[in-house]
Parts: structure tokens; C-alpha cells; sequence
């Protein structure tokens, strides 16, 4: 998993590549990391995982825990791009009725404006 | 009818379980019978005593076997005229056939040519088997098993009164006329048995000419091979014949003893013929007594097994006992065991035998029947002799030989009354399925409610749909066909917001590409997800806040979370918000949160879900619901079904909860509470025990609380039959009149749902749907199948229920059995 940080009116974007398992070893995991920004009072976070290729349960509890964070902030934690494999997984167990979604990274966006 | 049949048929109700229409045919068969039996009873002591004077006892076994030879060539002869000649006419020229040798024979006989006793012998053991016969044909081709068993014991007595007849004609005739001359006055009496045969055909017409084919030319081919084939082909009438041989032979043994003893203590031709004439006499009236109050008592309380062992172990004992007479009291031995073979013979054994005929196929009946009756009884007659010949045996020896085949015959009517049943069986066939098998066999309930449901939620919500479609592959039910028929409802539901991310290049949800996760992975991420805290935290919020909401906007979202819940570990903190969807004014979010209950099982649940019970839209999800918590909860369901404090309509429907739960505590759950008499649920309970015992045959229910819950609806059937009989048809009260007939099925129907859980169900849903087909022959077939299966106390009681009378004749009865069927359960 590699993920790079880049910045846009005071959204900070994550953008996620590769495969998101309990088995990848990385320096810092993705909760770490949304919890830096926060930590910094970046408090509008947006996850696009446009190149991810696979997220396990693992996967899925780093976006929860940084949904948790930034929501205990007060903050925004707003997801793009993700594959149609992972929007069924949050249908079934109903994630998409707590996490904001989108299809492009540019509507998000937009949507972190409109607030 | 007319006024003189009217008043004979009164008369005989008296003696007889007759119907109007019988009468007529009846009288004339009763006399036939009684007119066949005063000729043979004449014959007989003739018979035996020239035998004696002539060619003496020791000679005796020449007498059988050759007779037993002779009557071979004599079946051979009877099978060609069965084929040439119908019925009617083959009867009537026997009967003229054998009036002409009588004839003969007393003029031979002034000859005193030894060989012409032994001729004699054959000749009338020739003739009272064919007349004989030939009577017993004409009742299977004229009645109904049924009607048969009704009647056969009116005929029986019939014979035995001709008999005791005759008999006294012989004994006190002979003193004045001498034993040759008594041949004379029989062709008088066969020629009345003539007319009789002859009227009875021309005024009768059977109802049913498959039944009776009297009138139709016989079976094409009925030679010898062919009658031997039919009896070799069919285990029954093997089994018939080898019982009906071994009393045979007891019988010709039995009377080889009599007839040395008889020779040894009455030298004198004449003075013999009235001693056996007396004999008979006595033997007729003491048979006459025992059928009169023991034969038909013994076969309707205890059924064809009792009748068909009593006379083996009386003979038994009987033959038993000649070891313990004294040698000069042979006689006085020798008389009551044959008076006790005879009279069992003529009597229980007869009444039986013809009973065992009747669930034959008709084609096949007079075939086996000649064949055993003129070729088996011979051939065992010829054992019989040989065994004398050949052994040298005292009259003591013989006894031990006699007791022998009494074990033998005692073991072929055990084994004959097992395939009785099977053979009545073969004749009803199941004319349809029960609606609860077919449900069980062919629909999978749940998943046809699941497939709706997703159907149904593609329009409403994208992630109940999902989360449907989830259930369905969890399930394993998502087969190549429920995938084309939801494909199929997806292409005509588009309108959803996101088609786009369920349909996959056009096509619906999972189809078989690389490009969505295999079916199992999505199911282990699921599980995953759902176990996570932080999943939890975060759900736990939102369901909160949903489940606080009420009203139409927020339904969807409540049904969506009512159906999450039933997602997840049932040990899940969340699974607690459940209850308060299950309470949930919108019956769409309670079904939803039902059915999430039967998916968690959770103990704290069951109240809410016992109190969708009582409402009317819920009712079935929550007994679905609670058919999921499974033999855990039986427990509860009994205390609740049993609290009169409880609300009536949760209580009428756990009956139908346990059924489905299906365990062996459901099932005694359900009858603890059957056996409460009067009880508000008894259809409920009845109903439940027998969907129950379809779905699940291994389960036991016991015996007596079932049949104490038999007579009371047996009760309830007579007392709205008495109330039937009391109200006048035609008047006002008609329409109470359908009702009571209306009350009257659904009560016959319960007692035949009670009925399949003790005995073999297939049986019982055979005779009761043959008693609903409504023909005369399918309700005979079916009262003698359940008289052969059902337990002797209930049925005196069941079998005037079911049987083939119209309703206002059973009712005349109603009282009378209504006042029995009590007096038995208070004892």
C-alpha cells in the first residue's frame, strides 16, 4: 500500500494505491496518518482510492477509525472513487448510510465547500 | 319398496345389518344356502355309514386319497365349465346335474357293490364342494367386501340351520325309510335351491358389473395351469391356500379318528346313521349356539387374527387330550374334538375364510377360489391319507400329528392376517397429495419470501437490496435460476440510484466475471467487517438515532436497519436496538426486524416477537420467526400456550409454531396440551400434530392420549349427528341441518388427522381420501382397511361414522352409539 498526502483548499487528500491488507506492512497506516492531519487541526479529510486494487476488513477498519477520529474532532471525513467490490460491502452492512461517498474526487469536493 | 318387502325387511334389520335394497337378494341367498347344507346334511351320515358297512374305517384313507385324486380331474372339469358356460347357468346345471345322481346312486346301491360306497364317497364330497362353492361365489360377485361382512354371517347361519335341518331329517328318517333311502328325498330340496338360483339371477342386477360377473361370460381361460399360476404368482393366496390345506388335514385326521371310533362302538348300518345323524345334529346346534354368540362378537372386537387362531389351539388341546382317556372311552373322546373341529369349521373358520377371499382381485378370485377349494382342500386331504398309509400310527399317534399341523395352521394365520392388510391397502390408491407434504416436498417457504423480498426492496432501497441479495448467497440460494429471474426484475427496475454500481457492464448483480468478489470472499469480508469495534461504534450511533425516528419518511432507513441487525453476531451489542424495531408501528420495518429476530435467536427478543403474534399484518412473520428459535424456546411456548392469562390470539397460533419447530418436545408440547379436554385450540392442536407428523414421520405421539382424543371427537361427531336426526329436513332449520353436516366433516376430518399420527399415515390418508371419493366400492375398500388396522375400541365407534349409508340412516343410530361410545370411556 502506498499512500501520498496533497493538499487543496484546506482539504487534505489522501490518495491511497494498491492493496490495503492486515498483511502489508507499512510505516504508517492510514489511521495514523488522518490522525496526523488532525493532530495538525486539518480537519476536512478526503480518502480517494481511485488506484486501490483490493481492501480487506482490515482495510475497512482504518477508514472507520479515521471516520471515528474526525468525527470526534468535529471534523469531515468524506471517501471517492472506491471500486464497485468495496460500495457492495458497505451496502450490505449499511456503512454507506454513515460514510459520504462519491463517485469523482471533484464532486467531493465540492461538497466539503457547500458545508 | 312394497309394503310386503318393507315389513321383511324390517324383520330382518332385526337379525341382520341389512339395507332395504339387500332384502330381496338377501332372503333368496339365505335359502339357497340353508337348501345346499339340508341336502348335504342328509348325504353325510348316508355317506360315512355305508362307507363303514361296506369297505370299513381302516379303508378310509383309500377313501380320501382317492378322492383327493379324482377331485383334481374334477377342478380341471369345473375351470371348462366355468369358461364355456355364465355363471347363472353353470349354477343351475350342477344344482340338476347332481338331483339326476342321487338318483343313480340309490339304485346302484341296491346292488350292494362295495365300490359303489367308495364312488358315493367321492360323489358327495364332489357335490358339497361345488355347491358349496358355488354359493360362496355368487356372494363375492354379488357384495361388496363391505356389504359382505355385513351379510356373510346371516348366510353362515343360513347353511347351519339347512344343516341342522337335514341332519334331523336323516337321524329320525332313517329308522323308518332305511340309510340308502334317504337319498331320495334330496333332489326334492336341490330343486328348490334350483328356483331360487334361477329367480335370484333374473330379479337381481348387481350395481357394479366389475364387481359382479354373473351375468358376463367367465374368465376366458381358468384351466388348471392357469389356476395354479394365479395362486403361484401371489403370496397372499399361496398363504391362503397353505391355511387353508393345513386345516384340512387336521379336519381328515381329526375324522379318520372319529370315524374308527365310531365303527368300534356301532356296528349296525342303520342304527349308525341315526347316531350320526343325531350327531350332526347336535354338532349343527352347538355350531349354531357358538356362531350366534361368539363368531361374529370374536371377529369384530378382535378382528381376523383371534378368529383364525381359535380353532387351531382348541385343536390343539383337544388332540392333546387323548392322553388322557382311557381305551374304551374312545367315543366319548373322539365326538367332542370332532364336534369341536366342526363346529369351528363351520362357524369362525368359514366366516374368516370368506372374509380373506374378498380383498382378491375378481378375475383371480374364481380361479383361486376353485383351486384351492376343490384341488388344495383334495390335495390335503391325499397328505392326509398318505400319512395314515404310510405311518403306522395308533389313534394316540395320530393325535401327536394332529397337534402338529394345529402349530402349523396357528402360524400360517399369523402370517396371513399381516398380508390382509397389505392386500386391502393395494386396492385404495392416494388420489392426491396432502397440501403440507407438497408445500414441504416443493417449496422452500423462506427463500421464496427472501427472493420477493429482494424484488420487492431493488425499488425501495439500493442497500436493502444488497443486503437481500447477501442473504441469498449466504444462504446458498442464489442459484442459476434466481439470478435469471432477478436479472430479469432488474431490467425492468432501473429507476434506482445505483444501478450503476450494482449492475456490473450492464448486467445485474454477481454475474460470473472476474470483476466482483467471489461469492464466499464477500461473505468472510461481511463477517469481518460487522465483528469490528469500530464498525459497532460507528453503527451504534446511527442505528440508535434511526430506531428513535418514527413516521414515513424515516421507513426505509428503519427497515434497513431492522434487516443490519439480523446481519450481525447475535452476542452484538447493537442486536439490542432489534427490539424496538419489532415494535415498530410500520409492519414493514416489524417484518424486517422478525425476521432479523429468527436470524439472532436472541432469549431477551422472544417476548416483542410473541407479541407480533397478535397482530394480524406480523402474525406470520413471527411464527416464522420463532419456528427459527427452534427446540430452545418449546419450554416457553408450552407455558404460554397453557396461560389462560396470555392473549387468545398469540395462544391459537403457537400450535402452528410448534409443528414447524418439529422436535420430538414440540410434539409432546402439543399433545399435553391436546390432552386437555375441551380445550379452545383443539382444531389448532389437531391440525398442528398431524402438519407436524407429515413433516417429520420419525416423530412418536402416545397412543392412548391419541385415541382418548379420537373419542372425544368421535363424541362431538355423534352429538351434532343426534342433533342432525332431530331436526326435520325441509323445514326452517335446513340451513342448521348443513351446518351440523358441515360441523360433521371437519369432525370426521380431525379424527382422521389424529388417527395418522398412531398409525401408518399412508394408510390412513388412503382410506380417507377413498371415503371422500365417495363410491361404494372405494368406502368398502376403505372401511376393511381401517377395521383391519385400527384399535379395537374405537372401532364399533368409527367404522358406523365412515361407512356407506346416507346421513339420516346413521343418524337414526346417533343416540344409540352415543350413549355406548360414553359408557366405554367411563369405564
Amino acid at each position: 500500500m502506498d499512500i501520498k498526502k496533497r493538499e487543496k483548499d484546506d482539504i487534505t487528500i489522501f490518495d491511497i494505491q494498491g492493496e490495503i491488507r492486515r498483511t502489508d506492512i507499512a510505516e504508517s497506516t492510514l489511521h495514523e496518518l488522518v490522525k496526523d492531519q488532525l493532530d495538525l487541526g486539518k480537519k476536512h479529510i478526503l480518502l480517494n482510492f481511485d488506484k486501490v486494487e483490493f481492501i480487506d476488513s482490515f482495510g475497512v477498519g482504518e477508514i472507520l477509525a479515521s471516520y471515528i477520529s474526525t468525527h470526534n474532532l468535529g471534523g469531515q471525513l468524506k471517501i471517492a472513487r472506491i471500486s464497485k467490490k468495496l460500495f457492495l460491502v458497505f451496502q450490505i452492512t449499511m456503512l454507506t448510510k454513515v460514510l459520504e461517498i462519491f463517485d469523482e474526487e471533484e464532486s467531493a469536493l465540492q461538497s466539503f465547500l457547500k458545508e | 319398496m312394497s309394503g310386503a318387502d318393507g315389513r321383511l325387511f324390517r324383520l330382518l334389520k332385526r337379525a341382520v345389518d341389512i339395507r332395504p335394497e339387500e332384502t330381496g337378494v338377501v332372503v333368496r341367498m339365505f335359502f339357497h344356502f340353508f337348501l345346499i347344507t339340508f341336502t348335504a346334511y342328509v348325504i353325510k351320515p348316508v355317506k360315512l355309514s355305508l362307507y363303514l358297512t361296506f369297505l370299513t374305517a381302516d379303508r378310509l384313507p383309500y377313501a380320501y386319497l382317492l378322492t383327493a385324486l379324482l377331485m383334481g380331474l374334477a377342478v380341471s372339469l369345473n375351470s371348462r365349465l366355468l369358461s364355456r358356460l355364465n355363471r347363472r347357468a353353470y349354477i343351475s346345471w350342477s344344482l340338476l346335474f347332481f338331483m339326476g345322481n342321487l338318483l343313480v346312486f340309490r339304485w346302484l346301491f341296491g346292488f350292494h357293490w362295495p365300490w359303489v360306497s367308495m364312488l358315493f364317497w367321492f360323489w358327495s364330497d364332489l357335490f358339497i364342494v361345488t355347491a358349496v362353492m358355488q354359493f360362496w361365489m355368487a356372494v363375492n360377485d354379488r357384495f361388496h367386501p363391505r356389504q359382505a361382512r355385513r351379510l356373510v354371517g346371516f348366510f353362515v347361519s343360513g347353511g347351519l340351520w339347512g344343516g341342522v335341518a337335514g341332519a334331523l331329517v336323516a337321524s329320525r328318517l332313517v329308522r323308518l325309510i332305511g340309510t340308502e333311502n334317504l337319498l331320495l328325498v334330496c333332489p326334492a330340496f336341490l330343486a328348490g335351491a334350483f328356483v331360487l338360483v334361477r329367480h335370484r339371477d333374473a330379479a337381481g342386477q348387481p350395481e357394479e358389473s366389475e364387481a359382479a360377473p354373473e351375468n358376463a361370460s367367465a374368465p376366458k381361460k381358468t384351466g388348471y395351469a392357469g389356476s395354479f399360476r394365479i395362486l403361484r404368482r401371489s403370496r397372499y393366496l399361496r398363504l391362503l391356500a397353505a391355511l387353508v390345506a393345513a386345516g384340512i388335514v387336521v379336519t381328515t385326521l381329526v375324522d379318520f379318528q372319529f370315524s374308527s371310533a365310531v365303527e368300534a362302538a356301532l356296528p349296525l348300518k342303520d342304527a349308525r346313521t341315526s347316531f350320526l345323524g343325531t350327531f350332526f345334529l347336535g354338532l349343527l346346534v352347538f355350531s349354531t349356539l357358538l356362531h350366534h354368540l361368539l363368531s361374529g362378537r370374536i371377529l369384530k372386537r378382535y378382528g381376523i387374527l383371534a378368529a383364525l387362531i381359535i380353532p387351531p389351539a382348541v385343536l390343539f388341546l383337544g388332540s392333546a387330550a387323548v392322553f388322557f382317556v382311557p381305551a374304551g372311552s374312545l367315543l366319548w373322546w373322539a365326538v367332542p374334538v370332532k364336534g369341536l373341529d366342526k363346529s369351528l369349521t363351520h362357524t369362525i373358520n368359514q366366516s374368516v375364510r370368506e372374509l380373506l377371499y374378498i380383498p382378491v382381485p375378481a378375475d383371480e378370485k374364481y380361479k383361486a377360489k376353485a383351486f384351492i377349494d376343490m384341488f388344495v382342500n383334495k390335495f390335503a386331504d391325499g397328505l392326509a391319507a398318505v400319512m395314515l398309509l404310510a405311518l403306522p400310527l395308533s389313534l394316540k399317534g395320530v393325535s401327536g400329528l394332529t397337534a402338529f399341523f394345529c402349530l402349523a395352521w396357528a402360524a400360517l394365520a399369523a402370517l396371513i392376517t399381516k398380508e390382509y392388510a397389505e392386500v386391502v391397502k393395494r386396492h385404495l390408491k392416494i388420489q392426491w397429495e396432502d397440501a403440507d407434504r407438497l408445500i414441504l416436498d416443493r417449496i422452500d417457504v423462506d427463500t421464496t419470501q427472501l427472493v420477493f423480498d429482494t424484488l420487492e426492496s431493488r425499488g425501495r432501497s439500493s442497500v436493502l437490496y444488497a443486503m437481500n441479495l447477501y442473504e441469498l448467497i449466504r444462504r446458498e440460494r442464489l442459484t442459476p435460476e434466481l439470478r435469471k429471474i432477478i436479472a430479469q426484475r432488474s431490467g425492468e427496475l432501473r429507476a434506482g440510484a445505483m444501478d450503476s454500481l450494482l449492475d456490473v457492464d450492464g448486467e445485474p448483480l454477481f454475474p460470473d466475471t472476474d470483476d466482483v468478489l467471489p461469492e464466499e470472499t464477500l461473505d468472510a469480508q461481511v463477517r469481518e467487517i460487522l465483528d469490528l469495534g469500530v464498525y459497532r461504534q460507528v453503527m451504534g450511533r446511527y442505528l440508535e438515532d434511526v430506531a428513535k425516528e418514527a413516521g414515513p419518511n424515516s421507513e426505509t432507513a428503519r427497515m434497513e436497519a431492522a434487516k443490519a441487525l439480523g446481519l450481525m453476531d447475535p452476542g452484538s451489542p447493537l442486536a439490542r436496538n432489534l427490539a424496538k424495531f419489532l415494535r415498530d408501528e410500520s409492519p414493514e420495518v416489524a417484518v424486517y426486524a422478525l425476521r432479523s429476530a429468527g436470524q439472532l435467536k436472541r432469549r431477551d427478543l422472544l417476548p416483542p416477537v410473541l407479541s407480533c403474534l397478535s397482530r394480524p399484518a406480523l402474525s406470520q412473520a413471527a411464527v416464522l420467526a420463532l419456528t427459527e428459535y427452534g427446540d430452545r424456546i418449546v419450554g416457553a411456548l408450552k407455558d404460554y400456550l397453557a396461560d389462560p392469562e396470555e392473549d387468545l390470539r398469540i395462544r391459537r397460533l403457537l400450535p402452528d409454531v410448534l409443528a414447524r419447530i418439529g422436535t420430538q418436545r414440540a410434539a409432546d408440547a402439543l399433545l399435553s396440551e391436546f390432552r386437555k379436554a375441551g380445550s379452545r385450540f383443539e382444531a389448532e392442536l389437531i391440525e398442528a400434530l398431524a402438519k407436524l407428523k407429515v413433516s417429520r414421520p420419525e416423530i412418536r405421539f402416545d397412543e392412548t392420549v391419541v385415541l382418548e382424543g379420537v373419542k372425544r371427537q368421535l363424541r362431538t361427531a355423534y352429538g351434532d349427528l343426534e342433533r342432525y336426526h332431530d331436526l326435520k329436513p325441509g323445514g326452517k332449520k335446513e340451513g342448521r341441518r348443513r351446518d351440523l353436516e358441515l360441523m360433521l366433516f371437519k369432525t370426521v376430518k380431525s379424527i382422521f388427522a389424529l388417527l395418522g399420527l398412531i398409525y401408518p399415515p399412508e394408510d390412513i390418508r388412503r382410506a380417507y381420501q377413498n371415503l371422500l371419493a365417495g363410491t361404494k366400492k372405494a368406502i368398502d375398500y376403505s372401511v376393511e382397511l381401517l377395521d383391519s388396522l385400527l384399535h379395537k375400541d374405537i372401532k364399533p365407534f368409527l367404522l358406523p361414522m365412515v361407512e356407506d349409508l346416507p346421513l339420516d340412516e346413521k343418524a337414526k343410530s346417533a343416540g344409540r352409539i352415543l350413549k355406548a361410545l360414553n359408557k366405554a370411556s367411563a369405564s
